[in-house]
């Protein structure tokens, strides 16, 4: 079974043979056509008519063996197949009545040609689909000839999902497409019902018929939105016929007002209602809930050599996705010194976490720690660290997460640690801080400071 | 002549003048049709890759998992899933409804309703129902998702311990931890990515639900003990030192070297790999397997008795091995079968005992875990293969509260890692036979585990027998709800 596939794969290698005889085949017969003698090149078609067929032959037993691998569109391949066969076929036919006739007049010879070449073009494209795809042929052809081949454009909420959610502006990119899409039937350019013209931007605060479509800000007096937001049955509603708009567009409209409705206006979630930001998830795929500090860090790729040196001193350095170039940095030898601490700065930016507990870390050593930009999490417990190395970890603008249990940390530390806007979580077990220090202690209310023992 | 002579003397002998020239034809060979085909010629001859990537496919929320497996499927109305009606139908005869078309594995003819046989109190600012049988761990509940509708297809032990652990209900395909360790790789080069420890007796599945299955051997879960040596048949024979066997794993690699590049077969990497591991195993694993050194508030926490295979023990140790770098610890707790066949074999004093065997233990993990700051970096789950049966099974006649086994829903949880904590999802009707709201399917728990590793459990695959293969077979959606 595996010999099949073996032999099968060389199908599209050897699928070149016919091809090229047979275009070989028709240049010499046209040639011919403008010879006086065409003996010698009626000699030639009919050798290389031959070779058209023994190559087509064992073509077609490779094509054969490589359908058997089954990953096929079931109709491309019966007619690829039936195509194929039908090139040989008719080479076989040509041959023969090359030799019957020997010099066709020239209407049979273009005729002949003719077939052979439309034949072969179409089992090549064929067999170009069933390898790429249907729309392989014209997948980049200019827009001109995609829409003579009647190819669809791609649609602009198509285009929603490929930008960039950030890039997505609210106007441009999904308002007027709804306009174009449920309103601007009745109110373009050309036919404005209630003067009102819903193509140009500035028209929306322009006044119509019924008043202002849109005053910015003041969702009450915005026209359009309460026309497009009343009770389905009510003879005022827009749009008259079509679908309504959806529960989510009336959602962004509303917010989009609310902001100002200015053209160039983004999404922010610090403005959006729970609600919208979940309606945005589930009908745009888009998510403008806050992202945790490293789902947000874009770094670059880190040569591996460079990771190469940190591992050979001691380090183990894992990357955190297949997406991105964070690292994951743990020292795993009994000590550390400021050699091994320096070579951190080669991968700086990338190091998010970082693991240099119980490795005979000091606050000398700790305070040679490069500056590691984007370091949300550090364990350094089992250290002899004391408050003195506390302000150091001040430099680290994200660090989320503090190890230091088992430390010499203390009240002045805790202090200090608390002064970080950006912690969320400390380990103080085995320390010097006690329970009555935190309690006393101000700004805890973002942190989760874990002491040791039950709960 | 020792080992290592022989060893030198088989690999001269190996390298024959037959050889020499076979070699030469054949590479002359290859080297024409690898230029043929488009191969790179001066590619380097480094062997394939045995590994996955070892890189997640996105960002990990748990670096480790702990799965705390209850072999014998303990009973989920005894212990998390409150249900007072039940209480109230004890002793009636079980409606036809809740028996037409099932099948169970003992139940015959018309049981009658079991009420629970523990009290249950809320606990937690969760306010999460907890029963009597675990007092201490309902101090750590607000640490834990709980999901109340898991269900499975099998209802005997091997086949759903194997649907569990390997997404399969037949043995032969990888477990979790395999695949995990296929994905990820192992943290710590000097300790196996997989170790199992075992309490309570033997396993129905056996070890095959630890295997690799089709995965390269490199992946399968390594059984330690915490009784006797750490790990069987690892200590050097009398008058080997450390130094002849690296130099006997050497010579023996350098030959197994040589035959891959002859055969390809990448069965012979994953025997070079494990033949360094298990020299490298002599020295790691004696030290990260003896509990002695830990302090005695640690040992009392945990409540071990040293030198016994006991699950608080394993619990210790899976402590220690996490710490280590270790990626996915297995623990098997057998006894938990409590069909009511004889005394102590019921829900009542039977299952509480077993209770009481478990408690201490794995709140202590979650604790010292949690102190350590390494639970939100670990992904604990327990749970057993299937739940138990509302109705008793009085297979026995009468005399003793037995539960028959059960897959249409029970209780398993999960903490650390990236799940919420102090938190319910699932809910099962008022008798606790099957789940009304919030129902996972045990590979819905599985792609859950590999999510929280940064794996995608629908891109983690592996070829075999001319397809690829995943754990989750077909199925499987990440239970987001408990989903930090």
């Amino acid at each position: 079974m595996e010999l099949d596939l073996f032999l099968g794969r060389f199908h599209p290698l050897l699928v070149h043979l016919p091809i090229g005889f047979i275009v070989l085949t028709v240049v010499i017969e046209i040639i011919g056509l403008f010879k006086k003698d065409r003996k010698i090149y009626d000699r030639i078609v009919q050798y290389s008519l031959i070779a058209v067929m023994v190559s087509g032959l064992i073509t077609i037993a490779t094509g054969l063996l490589l359908s058997q691998g089954g990953d096929y569109d079931e109709d491309t391949l019966w007619q690829h197949k039936w195509l194929g066969i039908g090139v040989v076929v008719f080479s076989a036919l040509a041959y023969v009545l090359k030799m019957k006739i020997r010099t066709y007049n020239n209407r049979q010879s273009i005729f002949i040609s003719s077939i052979l070449i439309i034949l072969v073009g179409l089992t090549g494209h064929q067999g170009g689909v069933l390898t790429h795809g249907q729309d392989y042929l014209l997948a980049y052809a200019p827009d001109v000839i995609k829409n003579l081949a009647g190819i669809e454009l791609e649609n602009s909420e198509k285009g929603i999902q490929q930008k960039n959610q950030d890039s997505v502006l609210i106007y441009p990119d999904i308002i007027q497409p709804m306009f174009e899409q449920k309103c601007t039937s009745c109110h373009n350019n050309e036919k404005q019902k209630g003067s009102l013209n819903l193509m140009v931007y500035k028209n929306l605060f322009t006044e119509a018929e019924s008043g202002y479509p849109i005053v910015q800000s003041v969702l009450e007096e915005s026209e359009l939105f309460k026309r497009v937001s009343l009770p389905l049955n009510n003879k005022k509603f827009m749009p008259t016929k079509g679908k309504p708009l959806s529960y989510s567009e009336i959602k962004i409209l509303e917010y989009w007002i609310h902001m100002g409705a200015d053209s160039l206006a983004v999404f922010d979630h610090k403005n959006m209602t729970p609600e919208l930001l979940q309606l945005m998830i589930r009908d745009y795929n888009l998510d403008y809930n806050p992202k945790p500090y490293i789902e947000t860090i874009v770094v670059e790729e880190v040569e591996e050599q460079k990771v190469g040196i940190l591992i050979e001193n001691g380090f183990s350095v894992d990357r955190l996705g297949e997406d991105n170039f964070l690292f994951d940095v743990r020292y795993d030898r009994a000590t550390i010194g400021g050699e091994q601490i320096n070579l951190l700065k080669e991968i700086g930016d990338n190091i998010t976490t970082l693991n240099l507990s119980n490795c005979g870390l000091t606050n000398e050593l700790l305070a040679q720690l490069p500056e590691l930009k984007n370091l949300t999490k550090i364990d350094l417990h089992s250290n002899s660290i004391s408050d003195d190395a506390i302000q150091q970890l001040h430099k680290y603008k994200h660090l989320e997460v503090i190890n230091l249990y088992d430390t010499e940390v203390s009240k002045e530390g805790l202090k200090l640690l608390l002064d970080m806007d950006s912690l969320r979580r400390l380990y103080l077990w085995k320390t010097n801080v006690t329970q009555e220090m935190v309690d006393e202690s101000s700004n805890t209310a973002n942190v989760i400071i874990d002491l040791g023992g039950a709960i | 002549m020792d080992i290592f002579n022989e060893a030198h003397y088989r690999e001269s002998e190996y390298n024959t003048r037959r050889h020499f020239l076979k070699n030469c034809i054949s590479g002359m060979g290859a080297m024409t049709l690898g230029s043929m085909l488009g191969g790179d010629l001066f590619a380097n001859n480094a062997p394939a890759p045995i590994t996955g990537s070892g890189i997640p496919h996105f960002l990990p929320k748990a670096k480790h998992v702990i799965y705390l497996h209850m072999a014998g499927a303990p009973s989920q109305l005894e212990l998390f899933d409150h249900k007072p009606v039940l209480n109230n139908l004890n002793g009636q005869d079980c409606p036809p409804s809740l028996l037409e078309g099932k099948r169970f594995a003992f139940i015959r003819g018309t049981p009658k309703m079991l009420g629970s046989q523990a009290t249950f109190k809320q606990y937690g600012e969760s306010r999460t129902w907890i029963s009597n049988y675990l007092p201490k761990f309902a101090g750590v509940v607000d640490e834990v998702s709980f999901l109340k509708a898991v269900h499975t297809d099998e209802f005997n032990h091997a086949p759903a311990q194997f649907l569990m652990q390997t997404g399969s209900p037949r043995q032969g395909r990888p477990s979790i931890g395999s695949w995990a360790t296929y994905g990820l790789g192992s943290a710590n080069e000097n300790l196996p990515g997989f170790i199992v420890l075992l309490s309570g007796g033997v396993v129905s599945g056996g070890k095959r639900l630890w295997g690799s299955g089709f995965l390269p051997t490199v992946y399968q879960g390594v059984q330690c003990q915490s009784k006797g040596p750490a790990v069987r048949n690892l200590r050097n024979p009398k008058g080997v030192d450390a130094k002849l066997r690296k130099q006997t794993v050497d010579a023996i690699n350098k030959i197994n070297e040589q035959e891959y590049q002859e055969s390809r077969d990448p069965e012979i990497l994953t025997r070079m790999s494990q033949y360094e591991l298990a020299f490298k195993m002599q020295t790691s694993v004696p030290g990260v397997m003896s509990i002695d050194d830990e302090p005695e508030y640690i040992k009392d926490l945990y409540g071990v008795t040293p030198g016994e295979s006991s699950f608080a023990n394993n619990c210790l140790l899976a402590r220690r091995l996490v710490e280590n770098g270790v990626r996915f610890v297995q623990l098997y707790d057998d006894g938990w079968d409590t069909h009511g066949v004889g005394p102590g074999n019921g829900v009542d004093v039977g299952l509480n005992a077993k209770c009481g065997r478990i408690d201490q233990g794995m709140t202590a993990l979650l604790t010292d875990l949690r102190q350590r700051g390494l639970l939100e970096e670990t992904l604990i789950v327990w749970g057993g293969e299937f739940g138990r049966t509302p109705m008793m099974e009085a297979r026995s006649g009468q005399g003793f509260f037995g539960r028959d086994h059960h897959g249409e829903a029970f209780t398993m949880w999960m903490a650390g890692g990236g799940i919420k904590k102090g938190f319910t999802f699932g809910e099962t009707d008022e008798i606790g036979y099957s789940g009304i709201r919030g129902k996972v399917h045990v590979h819905d728990v599985q792609a859950t585990i590999l999510n929280q590793l940064g794996l995608d459990h629908e891109r983690l695959t592996f070829p075999f027998q001319g397809r690829d293969f995943r754990l989750t077979d077909v199925s499987g959606n990440v239970i987001r709800d408990i989903i930090t």
